[in-house]
Order: C-alpha cells, then structure tokens, then sequence
C-alpha cells in the first residue's frame, strides 16, 4: 500500500505537470491566434492584430514564412539595397513564370542568402534567382549569420519537417518574446503607421523614408546623406585589435569564406536548373571613395576578380552566369548631392548605400534586356563582367575614377573632411 | 543536449522517465539500470555519437583495472598499486590528449619559436568530469574502499545523464549503494526533483542568462581593444560573477533533479558561496564536489598540512594551480588558480597572526569586512577566469582599478555597460544571490548523505528559508510548474536586428 507521502508526492507531481502544460499551452494560444511575427496570417482582425509592428525588426522570420505563403518561382536575394531598391512589379520579374518575391533583408549575409534560396527552393522548384551582391559580399572574410537568422524555421532536405514543426513553430509559439511582442501589438493598433512592407516583400522606400519623424525628413535628405557616411567609416573602419586576436585563435577556412557561399549558390541553382543573374549594386560613389579613403580602395577590384574566377569555374561547358556590376563609375552612381542645407532630394539615392527603386528598375532593364524602367538606360551603367574581359573592365573603370575625381574634387575634399572626422572618434 | 532545451525538456527526458518507471514497476530493476545506461549513452552521442567510442572503452578499461587492483590488492599490494597508478595515468593521459595537447603544443613551439601545428583537437564534452570519478574509483580501490564490483552499476556511475556533462562530481560511495539498493520512497524524491529542477532551469535561463546580458559585451569589448573607464569594468566583471554563478549552480540544480526524478540523490554542490566570510568558506560553499575531490586526491596525497607550514603552503598553490588547469587549457586559468592558491595562503598566515593578537571570535564589523573583501577577491579571480586572454583580463583589472580609458557617447551610441537598466539587473542578482534562501534553504534538500552541506549559525536567510521551505502541496506544484513555465517560455529569444535606423 502507498503511503500518505507517496500519494501527496503523487498528488504534487501530478498538478506540476497539469500547470507547466496549462501555461504552456495558454501561451502557444495566445502567441498563435494574435500571430505577432505574421507566421501564420491566418487571422487579421482590425483593431487586435491587423498591424503587427514586431515584423518590422524580424524580417528575416517574418519572410521565411511569407514565402510559404506567396510561393514564388522568381525571387530576389541580398542585402537592403535589394530589399529597397528590387521591385517584382517591375516587368522584367512580373512577367516571369509564376509570382515573385523580394527575399532580400538587411545586413544579409551570403550564408543567409544560401539559406533562404534552399529554403524558397524547397517551399516551391524556383526558377529565376536575382542575387545583389553588395562589393563586402566579395570577400574571403568568414561569412556569418546574423542576429534574427534562425535556422529552424528554414526548410531544407536535410531537416525533417516534423523539427521544424518543434524546434521552429512550436519553440516560438511558447517563446516569452513572441507574448510581448503579442502584448506589444496590441497597443499599437491605432498608430496609423503607413504599411512600407509591399506585398512582394519590397521596402517601399517613399513610404519609408518619408515617415514622420524619420531622419530623412526630420535633418533632410543632404544631412541624412552625410550621417549615413559617417557611419559608414564606423562600419569600414578597420579594427586592427580585435582582428589580429581572432585571427591568431582561428584561421578562417576557405570553405566558410562569404565568396565561398557565392559559390554554394552558383552551385545550387546550376544543380536545380534555376535561371541565377548576378548584380552588383549601385551603391553611390561616396562609398567607394570612403572606402579607398580608409585605405581599402583595391578590395572591391579584388573581390570582381574572385568572382569571376569563381564563376568561370562552376561554368564547366553550360552557358555562364551572367553577372552584372553597377558599383562603378556611371552617370548613376556619381549624381551630384544637393548643396548643405538643401532639403531637396536626390534623383537615384536615399543614401549613399541605398538606391531608389528607379535606379533598381534599370538595374533590372539591364539584367534581364528590358525596357521598362522610367528613364533612360545610360550605356556606362551596368557593366558585364566575364574572366575574359575583367581585366579591360577594370582598366577602363580606372580610368572613369580618375577622371571622377578631377572634376569632382570639391566634393572628395568635403567628404575627406568628413571621414577624417568620423574616424578620429572613438566607434562604438 | 543541454537540459535547458526543449529536445531535452519535451522529448528526451519524459521518455528516459517513462522507460525507466515502468521497468522498474514491472519489477525488473537490473533492466531497467541497463536501460538507463543506454538512455545515458543515447544522450551522450546526441552531441557526437563518435565520442562514445572514447567513454565507452575508457568506463570498461578503469572497470577492468580497478576489479584487478582489488583482486591483488591484499596478495600483491605492488602490483596493485602498479596498476592504480597505471589507471591513474591512462585516464589522466586521454584527458591530457583531449584537454591540453594543443595549448602545450603551441606553448611549446612560441617558446622555441618552431612553427609546429596540431590540428584542433574537440573536447569530448564532461572528459573532465567523468576522468575525475574513474580515478577516484581507481584509487579507492587501491585503499580497499570499494567492496563490489557490478559492471552494469559502475556503467551507470559514470554515464549517468544528470551528472555526465557538468558534475556534480560524483563519488562512487555515494551512488553505487543508492543503484544497489533502490529507495522504495520514489514519489516524494520526484516531487522534490520537479522542484529542484524548477529552480535550476530558472537559475540558468531567468537570471544567469539575464546577467550574461550585460557580462559579455563588457568582456567582448575588452578583448576588441575596445576603451573600458572602471563603471563598466565593475559591471561587467559584476554582472559574469553573477551568471557563473547562477548558470554553474543552475546546472548543478538541474542534475540533481533530474536524478531525483530516478530516484537518486546526487552531492550539492553549491551552498551560497557569495556569503563566505573567508576564502577557504568560499571553497567549501563553490563547487563543493570539486572542492572536495581536490582535497582527498590532490591536496591530501601531497601531504596536506602534515609537513610544516612551507610544505602546506605548496601544497596548496599546487592543488589550487593543477585545479585551475582542470577548468579550461589557458594561462588565464592557470591564472586565476595561481591566484586562489596565493589567497588560501594569504587567508592560512592572517589566521595565525590573528591568533596570536586575539583570541576573541570575530565580530560583526570583522565578518562583514572579511566577506566584502572575499566577495572583491572572487570577482577579481572571474576577471582572470572569464577574459579571453591575459592581456584583456589586464586591462579589465586596470580600468577597474581606475586606470582605463573614459567611454565617451559617441553618435549617440551609449555604452551597454552604463545602462542603468544593467546596473539594475547586476544589483538584483548580486542581492538574489547574497540574500535570498538557497535551494537547499528552500527545499530541504542534502544529498546523498542528507546531512546538512555547510555547517554554520543560522543566517537570517536561513531563517526567511524556515518560513519558505518547500513542501509537497499542490500550492507549491503550481508555483512551482509556473517558474518552470517562465523559464521554459524564455528558452529562446526571437531575436532582433536592427540595422542602423532600419
């Protein structure tokens, strides 16, 4: 026979177990009809759960769901410039074969990238792949993941969708995050906020940066334009410390380099018969001269050099992978700034990193031998690159440079000013 | 598998529970202690599977040696204390290879200045802690302590889940009775893990986690070069005092309730240790099994404190260098063991001075003056234990000795450290862990041996633990399933990012 203890131990037991599901499952509840990260979108209720501000800051969560729901066959993968500047309503994307999607997101790496793309791949067979490589894309620095990246809510062949189901869904459903977010949400369903998020996974860059109390509007567009360099230098600046320690520890292995995961992708869409173009984007030339200011100028010529070796490489005897840069120097990436004290916007650029979605539309004319874009295609914009010419490309782009720099010299001065100031500061 | 996972927590811990109760009910105690050795395994090789082809050799090897020694043991004491020192060595080897080969290899060569390289070896996870209990088997049965030899017992000793990866470290006297002779009190020994379990999974994921918020940017800072004024040296160098000591004890927590859950009662290993008066308090009160290990089968066999005053002295920087060695294979932590040997020896000759001035006990401004400056020596000693490397610890030590570099806001860019929401988060946890009721305090928990772990006048925590001690009522399950619910909903964050304004 039991004793007392034994039974009122039982007793105990028995209630912990009842207690720890009930809360569990109150909170997977609650997380799950208010659906704060747009995980499931099955319920939107004016008023309760409609705007979900939370996704704004989880874009990469937030897109590795949406893209189960949009199923797209063409999609969009980098950084924020394509996040901002690639539209899928532009027709070289729309008239592809089934929906599009801008999987693009900020800070992307090229590990997230090659991430997401097997993701997408594995939701529905992709067809068309436009990848925008930022110039720090091309380097043989280890390619990592980001804050936000989580791999348990990807697909892949490798994970069984039962631990997605566990270790993705059911893991953020009774996450503490997900509740506040969840409380969060409800507060803010009168703010008003203009949506920025297009349905086709676009930043909307005039909604956006036209907000109300967004710096842009707040300093103007000039000075936003040089707070944005400015932070540049802090992300561009060397940091010779912290650097050396790491690099004394642990050697980077070439097969986890952020030019490698170029390569994973190359390999990936040539092995699935997915149509892959490559863009280098338009950054403004600010960035290029702050970086050659900073003493880091040949970093971009290197990494075009590796990337077309690398694509010669996976070409063997099919056609290449067209690649496309659009980071030199052009009659878009050197638009003139307004003066000091302008609140007057510029025609192509948000900033210094981030083309308007006009620049990215003639991006896109380029790419894919369209002509949909508003303006113009001018001819120095968008520049094929291949292992048979890179070294005439480079050549001639050394030449445009210099003569940039000529007629541009009160400009660089100002803008030396600038970087010198910046990078006497302590970085954060 | 951690046991802070929801692999663990949802999956592999209710099944071991299921497998192992219902044999054990149907009366078959042999299968159901196999079977929980092979649910021990199966945890093991969730991590790496390759690495059981290391534990599993190593448990049959010591199993095989120790029933050797104990056979010649009183026939041919040589012989068996050959093969005692043989085993002893072996095992110490296998950890050496694992543990130490590539720091002593790339010591070696910046010393001849030979570019020799060895490929990074992993570190099998627990090697420290499973090495540690086969040699005091070893030995133990060297000195005619160990009196029955049951492979499938000794397996469990070792493999046993809840202690495998992070200690506590697990004397054979403790368990193998318990696995001989099973407890016929199952249930109140659940209850009682439940809660403990509880407890720990808060410590680790409510408080350490918290603290860890706040310790690491300030150490990762450091290590980047990064300038650090003595606020944020302080916070920092706080903030790891507070989540190694909740995360290290959480642990503990959690092994034991988990055992308790099959029935076995492991050693405590941490009693407040923040409220030592005295460092040689503070070693009785961390890591207790370690502690203890060290004493009996380093500190001891040396000679202990036979021989004189110098000898003892030695002995103790050895014991306490070999002991910082054990945590990790840097000079930071031969360091911070250096360090703790050279305070236990500072403590060793303040106490015979004061004998020979005053034979009156210590008064209350002593005691408290004694424990604040323990505390400060502690959180000096993590400096050491928790920077990347010497130099970093250095210039953490230098700031909080006043002598860093001021931290000006930049940008608008704040330092995390002088978050006033950190400095919060420190204070509370620093006040949790030096004020509030312990586990045991709250639950009535001892061990093995259900004797009190630290003996002392009772603190007024302990007299606040009277009033809160744990009981088996279905109050008590439901707050108890709440911490746990907390905790658990707070396993993992969604994480953020934010990209300059976007």
């Amino acid at each position: 026979m039991r004793s007392a203890a034994a039974a009122d131990a039982a007793r105990y037991a028995l209630a912990f177990v009842a207690a720890l599901a009930a809360s569990l499952a109150l909170v997977a509840a609650t997380n799950t009809v208010l659906d704060p990260f747009a995980m499931h979108a099955w319920l939107a209720i004016d008023g309760l759960n409609a705007v979900k501000p939370a996704i704004h800051t989880r874009v990469r969560l937030f897109k590795a769901y949406e893209i189960e729901r949009v199923r797209p066959q063409a999609i969009v993968l980098g950084s924020s410039r394509s996040h901002v500047g690639f539209s899928c309503r532009h027709a070289a994307l729309r008239d592809r074969a089934g929906p599009c999607y801008n999987l693009a997101f900020d800070g992307a790496t090229t590990r997230e990238m090659h991430a997401y793309l097997v993701h997408a791949h594995a939701v529905r067979p992709l067809k068309t792949v436009l990848l925008g490589l930022d110039s720090y894309h091309l380097s043989e620095a280890p390619s990592a993941t980001r804050p936000g990246f989580d791999p348990t809510v990807l697909r892949s062949p490798a994970r069984p969708a039962w631990r997605r189901a566990i270790e993705g869904d059911l893991r953020i459903a009774v996450s503490a995050d997900a509740l506040r977010a969840s409380v969060d949400m409800l507060g803010h369903q009168r703010d008003g906020e203009p949506e920025w998020f297009a349905a086709d996974g676009q930043r909307l860059g005039e909604v956006f940066f036209h907000r109300e109390g967004e710096a842009f509007v707040r300093a103007g567009p000039r000075a936003y334009f040089d707070d944005i360099d400015r932070l540049e230098v802090g992300f561009q600046q060397p940091r010779p410390a912290a650097g050396a320690r790491v690099a004394a520890a642990a050697p980077p292995d070439p097969a986890e380099s952020s030019l490698a995961y170029v390569g994973r992708i190359v390999a990936f869409c040539r092995a699935e018969g997915i149509d892959l173009r490559i863009a280098i984007t338009p950054s403004h030339v600010h960035q290029i001269e702050i970086a050659a200011m900073l003493g880091a100028g040949g970093a971009a010529e290197r990494g075009k050099r590796a990337l077309v070796v690398l694509l010669a490489r996976a070409q063997g005897d099919r056609a290449a992978v067209p690649v496309w840069d659009f980071s030199g120097i052009s009659s878009i990436t050197t638009e003139a700034l307004p003066p000091v004290g302008s609140r007057a916007e510029m025609a192509f650029y948000w900033d210094s990193s981030h083309f308007k979605s006009s620049v990215g539309d003639l991006v896109l004319d380029r790419v894919f031998a369209t002509r949909a874009a508003a303006h113009p295609l001018p001819d120095d914009f968008g520049l094929r690159l291949d292992a048979d010419t890179i070294e005439q490309v480079l050549a001639s782009e050394r030449v445009r440079h210099a003569a940039f720099r000529e007629r541009a010299a009160a400009d660089l001065a100002t803008l030396r000013t600038l970087v010198d100031a910046a990078a006497s500061r302590p970085q954060p | 598998m951690l046991f802070n996972s929801y692999a663990f927590l949802l999956g592999f811990l209710p099944a071991a529970l299921l497998v192992f109760h219902a044999l054990r009910r149907l009366g078959l105690e042999r299968v159901a202690l196999a079977a929980l050795v092979l649910v021990s395994l199966a945890f093991y090789a969730w991590w790496n599977p390759v690495y059981l082809l290391l534990l599993v050799p190593l448990t049959l090897a010591t199993f095989v040696v120790a029933r050797a020694i104990a056979h010649c043991r009183v026939a041919r004491p040589r012989i068996a204390r050959a093969l005692m020192i043989a085993g002893v060595v072996g095992n110490l080897l296998v950890l050496g290879w694992f543990k130490y080969a590539n720091f002593l290899v790339d010591n070696a060569a910046a010393l001849v200045g030979a570019e020799w390289t060895l490929a990074k070896i992993v570190l099998p996870l627990g090697i420290s802690f499973f090495v540690f209990q086969k040699i005091a088997f070893l030995v133990d049965a060297e000195r005619g302590k160990v009196d029955r030899f049951d492979l499938l017992e000794f397996a469990l000793f070792v493999s046993f889940f809840p202690q495998l990866i992070a200690g506590p470290i697990v004397h054979h006297g403790e368990v193998l009775p318990q696995l001989r002779a099973p407890r016929r009190d199952g249930e109140p020994l659940a209850a009682l893990g439940l809660t403990i379990f509880a407890i720990g999974l808060a410590k680790k994921v409510l408080l350490a986690d918290s603290a860890a918020a706040v310790a690491t940017p300030a150490f990762d800072a450091a290590a980047a070069g990064a300038p650090l004024d003595a606020v944020g040296a302080w916070l920092g160098a706080l903030a790891y005092t507070a989540q190694l000591y909740f995360d290290f004890s959480g642990y503990s927590d959690m092994a034991i309730g988990a055992a308790l859950l099959f029935g076995i009662r492991l050693p405590v290993n941490f009693a407040s240790p923040y409220r030592a008066k005295d460092i040689a308090e503070f070693w009785h009160r961390w890591h207790i099994t370690l502690s203890r290990f060290l004493r009996d089968y380093l500190y001891i066999p040396l000679g202990g404190n036979r021989h004189g005053a110098a000898r003892r002295t030695v002995n103790l920087l050895v014991t306490m260098l070999l002991g910082g060695l054990w945590h990790g294979a840097a000079w930071t932590f031969v360091a911070w063991g250096a360090l703790h040997g050279a305070y236990l020896v500072v403590h060793r000759g303040w106490q015979r001075v004061r004998a020979r001035v005053s034979a009156t006990p210590a008064g209350p401004v002593e005691v408290f003056a004694g424990a604040a400056l323990t505390l400060v020596a502690v959180v000096v000693g993590w400096v050491l234990f928790r920077a990347a490397d010497l130099p970093t610890a250095w210039a953490i030590l230098r700031a909080m000795a006043g002598a860093g570099t001021a931290v000006l806001a930049s940008d608008g860019v704040a330092s995390p450290t002088h978050d006033a929401w950190a400095v919060a988060i420190v204070a509370a946890l620093l006040a949790i862990a030096l004020l509030a009721p312990n586990t045991q305090q709250i639950t009535g928990y001892r061990g093995p041996s259900e004797a009190p772990v630290h003996a002392g006048p009772p603190s007024a925590a302990t007299a606040a633990a009277t009033a809160w001690r744990w009981r088996p009522t279905p109050g008590w399950a439901g707050a108890s399933a709440v911490v746990a619910a907390i905790a658990m909903t707070n396993l993992s964050r969604v994480s953020e990012f934010l990209y300059f304004q976007f």
